[in-house]
This record gives structure tokens, C-alpha cells and sequence, in this order.
């Protein structure tokens, strides 16, 4: 009885194991083929490693989700292994991630960070340092743009993050404007935008010369961190502008500063060149309404204007140009002014600590995103510029018009490791909405207003240092 | 040999000890536990709500005394990951909460005034609003599911959605309210309601526009609950409707309208999304509402210590009207 129950069960035994057999065998031999045609790097087939970046939002959704498919595909054709992206929708649930992630040990294997948030990550102590022969598995330390490496770590020795992409601040303009104007180039100096800007306005009217983003979360700071740089701000802390080398002194309200501030919105209250409706724009407002034909320039925009334009009135109409670096007034720069035209910008891959068991494969997928046809590929979806040799090479044999913002990439400044910056940040980003904010409602400019928004801001961050 | 349970009479005329059968045998640990609660709760099955305690204490307690422990210590960006090590920082997360130069242009006194006011006007605000809905829909007429329906659909929108909405409905000179303004001759449709001190006032229009249903609903449940029986007594008394709003409705809602209200209280203090969504970020002085200075204090700056005892002082306001709120509905059930 015993036997005749167990038969059948015996059959079914024997059938599997026999299918497995032929299957894993099968199986076995077909993936070491696909191995050997596809995958130089068997150990990491069938592995999986989970990359956090930015979510595909705005204009240039499409192109940025094609990018990250891209990269996928590459990479689980050169590897083996599955690329899994997860994403952040904003700079807040970026580092709520980093800290839970850090604190419980378990979270993406690779985060991509901003530039000025490496401090914060290695400060987290869970980021380990880029050793050598890391650096020479992507290539090299050498072979990357030295700029491109401030950000890497807080000095040279100290390297936690390797950048893919750079996006150098650029003054985008509406070509057809300047022409219809009768403007042979853009301007080069505060001045020559000012002058440009009224001619613009007087040709075609109903368009204003330029617009700015006060109330934006990110930009405002960035607009007067360069004037305030140009005319002489940035002496005192060289390399950095607002913060010392050792990150105890901050000077955010000295005189260079309130004259930046003042010409910021000496655009709108003075010579008119802005629309007053601009006080109140951010970032994505700025932009509509260059893509609606509204405003000729965006003072600090990006090469990914680009990719937003397709669809929009502007399409085929936007040039770029290097932010001008005289300030107003001048013919050339005050004494200890800087011809900053972009402080170091982009985007970096960090591998933290709790991902040690992939860090290789981690490792893998960096040299990818550092191969000249994913340089390339990131320039021509996204605008993103290059960061190692080869992609110079790729970029700059594809576009010649890249080369003035490689360039100015190349000799980009830093702003500052220290963990004070984000108050400095925050604290300045209130301050010029405030004084928007006052010169809106007042519908008159107070330079004492301003000097005290800045004073108060200076203060905040003093005290944190 | 099988073991029986005996229950016997236990002290103060409570069934409850129960022994092992055979007699003799000394009672097994978990016979004496089992035989010790039902002495000291009686025949109350109160050891039924263990899991709940547990769950109270896993999900309440535990947040709330780390959170404390937390304010306590100086957690930062270097300490968070080692947090249980990091130094012992008495009370100065307290003091730099409330002396420390604030970054973001408003000190903690005056977040707290803003939080006090936006909860406290919105839900003075609402309650009458709430209530004349629920009236119009109380008694069943054609259309008034569909009323009740349509009444719900600001409450029922999730609070960023709103929040983005009212961004473009308050957009300065294009915005539908500026345009409305205008259109009346009001003002000249250069309001700037999303920057400077009209921020304070574009917030708190939408909390109210989003969250008045949510009386409507308490009140709604209260007028149902109202017997029927009431009402006929009434009428057959040649009641008026004032005298029957005045001596039945109004009693019988009381108790709920109280909750209502301290639930809409405690619910708009500690609303993050509005502010944080609707506005530029950080969000104009005007509009900087307690869990903002927190959020910005724990992710923006990265001073935990500073934001837990942001927290903690928040908890502690909160505590206040839910405690007198428990205090008087006690009161009030004892009296009766």
C-alpha cells in the first residue's frame, strides 16, 4: 500500500528533476552565451542595483525618462545586472531619504547629490572615501575636469562622490527677438543687457527684455552670488565668496552684496526691463513666460531650455550665451571683481556605506555613465555637459556651439562645503523674497529694507558658523 | 493524564481562581499570573486589551519619548546616524528655538502666534459655515444626496491639490481672485496674495474653502443621531423652530460640535501641506506656521535637537485644549 501511494509521487519527482536538469542546462547554456556575446562581467548577472536620482518632471520629463532607459538598457547589457531607478521629487525628499537610508542601513545603492550637498553627505559619516584604485576603474582622477571635482569631497584626499553631468549657468535668449531688434550678439556686460533690453522692448512692444525668479527655492541666491562676486564681494573669502575657507565667517551683507541686491531689482524698479508680475515668479514661471514670447532673455537659465522650447513658441528661436561679467556701469571689472560666469553646477554619484556589497557593481555602472556615448547621449536628450576627457571629445565633435560652456565650466568656482551654507542659502533666499515681497506691495525700492533683509540673514547664519 | 481547570470563588465574591484539578499539585506559573489578575481585576476581562496597550505604547509612547529624548540632545548631521551617542544638550535646544537669530526671517514666538491664529480663526470661521450646511441637508428632499455629495468635494481633495489650485487661483494680477477683485472694482488686481503679509490671508481663505465640510459632516452625524422623537414631542408642545433649535437641537449637538471644533483646532495647527505647497520655498514670514519651522529646522538646517524640541513644544500646546476638552466632557458626564 505504502509503495503503490508513493509511486506516482516518485514519477512526478523524477519527472522534475529530470526537467530541471534539461531546463538549468539549457537555461546555463543559453545565458553563458548571451555571457559571451553581451556581458564581460558575468559575476554581476541577474543582480540588481537601485539608483536614486531626480524624477523625469517639467518640460524635459520625456527626454530625462529616455536617458534613464537608456543607461538601463547599457547597462544591463554590458553587466548583466538590472538597473532599478527610484526617484525624488524634491531637494526635501532627497535628503529624507539620504538620513533615513543612512540611519537604518538599508536604501538605494547609489544616490545622486548636488553640488554644495556634499558636506552634508560626508558630515552622515556613511559615505566611504573613493579610493585609487576606484578613481582608475572610472578612468582615472586625471581624466575628469578639475573643476568638476570640488564637489567630490571636501579636499582632494577626501573624495566620496564622482560627477556625470554638468549644467554651467547660461543666459538663454530668444535669437528671433535680438534679430527683429537688430542685435548682432548677446550682451556681455550688465550694461549692454540693460541697453539690449529696451531695444528689444521699444522694437516689439509688449515684450520685456528679461526676466527674473525672486521667489524660486533655488535660483535668487545664485543671481546675486555672481554680480556680488563680479564687483569685489567674493576678495575676502577666496576661493568662496560668502563663507571662509574654515567655515566660521560668513558676509552676506557687506557692501558688494547690497549693490548686487540693488541692481538685481534695479532691473524692474529702475530700468524697467523686468515686469513688476516677475516678484512673484519662481523658477517654472520664469520659464513660461519665455516660452510664451514674454520676456527676450532668462538672466540665469540652463542649456536644457533647450528641450523645454520643443513645442512652444520659442522653438528654434534660443540661443545661449555666457553670463555677462562686467557689472553695470563699468567697462571692465571693479578691483577684486571675479569674471564669474557660473559657480561649479551638476550632479554627482555617491555609493554609501550600508551598499558595500555592491559597491562594484556600483562602481560598473559610474564608469557607464562616464563612457563618451552616455556623455553624448545626456548632451543631446538634456543639455547636460561633460565631465571626463572623452566626453568633451564626444560632445564637443557633436556641438562646436558647447565649447564656450565647457569652457566656462572649466573654470568654475565653488561655493562652500561647509555645513553653514545651508542657513547661508536659506537665509538669503528669505531675504530676497522679503524685499520682493516689500518692493511688490510698497511698489517702491528701500535700500534700507534691503540692507537690513541682508543684515538680518547674516546674523542667522553667523550665529550657526 | 489530562489537566482540568477548576474555577473557583476568588476573593470579594469573584469567580476566578482557577487551580489545576487533582488538588494537591502546585499551581503552574501561568496559573498563578492568571489566578493573580483575575484577584486584582476581577471578572473583568481587561487583560483582553493588552494588545491595544501594546500598540498604544509601540505606535504613541515611544514616538513621543524618543521625540523628547531627542530634543535633548545635540543631533545634527554628524550625530544622526550614532543619534542614541550624541551629546547631551539639556534644555539649550529650547533656548536656541526661542533666542537663536531665526534664518528664516520669524522667531519661534511669533510661529506659534501664526500657527494660534490660522487654527483658531479657521475653525471659528467654519463652525457656522459647517453648520447652516448641515442644515440645509439634514431633512431629506429631492437632490439632497446629491447636495451632500457636492458639499463634501473640497474636503475630499487632497490637501497639495488644493494647495496648487489655490497658487493659480491667487496668482497675482492673472489669478482668478484678482481678476474677481477687479472685475468689482475692489482693488486694482495687483493684490500680491502669494508673497508678503496677504500670504497669511490667500492661506488661510483656502483652509477655510477646503476644510468646512468637515463640521458640515460632525454636525450632519450629530442631527441624525437626534431621535425623532424629540421633534414629535416638540410639535405636539407647539414648540417653535427657534424653541426647538434653542432646547433640542443645540444640547444634543453640543457634545459633538465641541469635538468637532477641537479636532478642526488641533487639525489646522499642525497643517504643513498648505504652506509648504502653496508658496514660494521658504514660505513668506507671514506664513511660517509652526510645523514649517520644524521642517526647515530637521531638513533644511539638519538641527534635530532644535526641530524635536520644536515638536515638543507643539505637542505640549496641542495637549493643552485636548486635555480641557477631556476635562470638561468628564465634568460634564459626571454632573449628569
Amino acid at each position: 500500500m505504502t509503495s503503490r501511494r508513493h509511486r506516482p509521487q516518485r514519477l512526478v519527482v523524477s519527472a522534475i528533476g529530470l526537467g530541471s536538469m534539461i531546463s538549468v542546462a539549457a537555461y546555463g547554456g543559453g545565458a553563458a552565451n548571451a555571457s559571451n556575446r553581451t556581458n564581460p562581467h558575468s559575476q554581476f548577472a541577474g543582480q540588481t542595483l537601485t539608483v536614486f536620482d531626480g524624477a523625469p518632471s517639467g518640460a524635459d520629463a520625456h527626454q530625462t525618462q529616455e536617458y534613464y532607459n537608456d543607461v538601463a538598457a547599457l547597462f544591463h547589457k554590458e553587466t548583466g545586472a538590472n538597473l532599478q531607478w527610484s526617484y525624488y521629487s524634491s531637494a526635501a525628499q532627497e535628503v529624507t531619504t539620504v538620513e533615513t537610508s543612512t540611519v537604518s542601513g538599508s536604501g538605494p545603492d547609489i544616490i545622486s547629490y548636488g553640488t554644495s550637498f556634499v558636506g552634508t553627505l560626508q558630515k552622515t559619516g556613511d559615505f566611504p572615501l573613493l579610493s585609487t584604485k576606484n578613481w582608475n576603474t572610472l578612468g582615472g582622477r586625471k581624466s575628469f575636469i578639475p573643476a568638476d571635482l570640488f564637489d567630490s569631497g571636501a579636499s582632494a584626499t577626501k573624495d566620496i562622490g564622482v560627477p556625470y553631468e554638468t549644467n554651467p549657468f547660461t543666459m538663454v535668449y530668444n535669437t528671433a527677438y535680438f534679430k527683429k531688434a537688430g542685435i548682432k550678439s548677446p550682451p556681455t556686460t550688465w550694461t549692454q543687457v540693460v541697453q539690449d533690453s529696451k531695444l528689444i522692448q521699444k522694437k516689439i512692444p509688449g515684450v520685456y527684455g528679461a526676466g527674473i525668479d525672486p521667489q524660486d527655492p533655488y535660483d535668487p541666491w545664485k543671481s546675486v552670488y555672481f554680480i556680488d562676486d563680479q564687483l569685489g564681494g567674493g576678495q575676502k573669502f577666496k576661493p568662496f565668496t560668502w563663507i571662509s575657507p574654515n567655515g566660521k565667517q560668513v558676509k552676506i551683507d557687506g557692501p558688494h552684496m547690497q549693490k548686487a541686491v540693488n541692481f538685481y531689482f534695479s532691473l524692474i524698479y529702475k530700468y524697467h526691463i523686468v515686469p513688476k508680475q516677475a516678484l512673484t515668479w519662481n523658477g517654472a514661471e520664469m520659464a513660461s513666460a519665455f516660452e510664451q514670447g514674454k520676456i527676450a532673455m532668462v538672466l540665469i537659465g540652463g542649456y536644457g531650455y533647450q528641450a523645454a522650447s520643443i513645442g512652444t513658441k520659442v522653438q528654434g528661436h534660443v540661443g545661449y550665451a555666457l553670463l555677462p561679467t562686467v557689472p553695470y556701469g563699468m567697462s571692465k571689472l571693479p578691483p577684486g571683481g571675479r569674471a564669474i560666469e557660473t559657480e561649479t553646477t551638476g550632479n554627482y554619484w555617491a555609493i554609501p556605506g550600508y551598499a558595500s556589497k555592491e559597491r562594484a557593481l556600483a562602481l560598473e555602472f559610474e564608469k557607464l555613465t562616464l563612457s563618451p556615448a552616455i556623455q553624448l547621449d545626456q548632451f543631446k536628450l538634456l543639455g547636460w555637459m561633460p565631465v571626463n576627457e572623452a566626453g568633451v571629445k564626444a560632445v564637443e565633435g557633436y556641438s562646436k556651439a558647447s565649447r564656450p560652456f565647457i569652457k566656462a565650466e572649466s573654470e568654475a568656482l565653488p561655493t562652500s562645503f561647509a555645513p553653514v551654507w545651508s542657513y547661508v542659502e536659506t537665509g538669503m533666499l528669505t531675504a530676497i523674497s522679503n524685499i520682493a515681497s516689500h518692493l511688490a506691495t510698497s511698489g517702491s525700492w528701500s535700500q534700507a529694507y534691503a540692507n537690513q533683509q541682508l543684515a538680518t540673514a547674516q546674523a542667522a547664519a553667523q550665529s550657526h558658523a | 493524564m489530562s489537566t482540568q481547570l477548576e474555577v473557583s470563588a476568588g476573593p470579594r465574591g469573584t469567580a476566578g481562581a482557577i487551580a489545576p484539578g487533582g488538588g494537591d499539585e502546585q499551581p503552574s506559573r501561568t496559573i498563578r499570573a492568571v489566578n493573580w489578575i483575575t484577584r486584582h481585576w476581577g471578572d473583568r476581562p481587561l487583560w483582553m486589551l493588552i494588545p491595544a496597550g501594546v500598540a498604544i505604547f509601540v505606535i504613541v509612547i515611544v514616538p513621543v519619548c524618543l521625540t523628547i529624548y531627542l530634543s535633548l540632545l545635540n543631533v545634527n548631521v554628524s550625530t544622526l546616524r550614532e543619534w542614541l551617542g550624541a551629546p547631551f544638550y539639556g534644555i539649550q535646544n529650547y533656548v536656541n528655538a526661542f533666542t537663536a537669530p531665526s534664518t528664516l526671517g520669524v522667531s519661534l514666538g511669533r510661529s506659534i502666534l501664526i500657527s494660534f491664529m490660522f487654527s483658531i480663526l479657521t475653525t471659528v470661521i467654519i463652525t457656522p459655515i459647517g453648520m447652516l450646511a448641515a442644515f440645509s441637508v439634514h431633512r431629506r428632499f429631492k437632490g439632497s444626496g446629491l447636495a451632500r455629495a457636492i458639499y463634501l468635494i473640497p474636503y475630499v481633495i487632497p490637501t497639495f491639490v488644493t494647495a496648487l489650485m489655490a497658487r493659480i487661483v491667487f496668482m497675482n494680477g492673472t489669478g482668478l481672485f484678482d481678476k474677481a477683485l477687479k472685475f468689482f472694482h475692489i482693488t486694482n488686481g495687483q493684490t500680491y496674495w502669494l508673497i508678503g503679509s496677504n500670504s497669511y490671508w490667500a492661506m488661510q481663505i483656502t483652509e477655510i474653502w477646503a476644510t468646512w465640510p468637515f463640521i458640515y459632516l460632525m454636525v450632519l452625524a450629530g442631527l441624525q443621531a437626534i431621535p425623532k422623537e424629540h421633534y414629535e414631542a416638540a410639535a405636539l408642545d407647539g414648540a417653535t423652530i427657534r424653541q426647538r433649535l434653542r432646547h433640542i437641537v443645540i444640547p444634543e449637538l453640543s457634545g459633538v460640535l465641541k469635538l468637532g471644533m477641537l479636532l478642526s483646532t488641533l487639525f489646522h495647527f499642525g497643517n504643513f501641506t498648505l504652506a509648504f505647497v502653496m508658496f514660494s520655498s521658504p514660505p513668506p514670514a507671514a506664513v511660517e506656521v509652526l510645523p514649517i519651522t520644524a521642517y526647515y529646522n530637521a531638513f533644511d538646517f539638519f538641527d534635530f535637537g532644535v526641530a524635536s524640541a520644536i515638536a515638543v513644544v507643539t505637542m505640549v500646546i496641542l495637549i493643552i485644549p485636548g486635555y480641557i476638552y477631556l476635562r470638561s466632557t468628564r465634568l460634564a458626564a459626571q454632573a449628569g
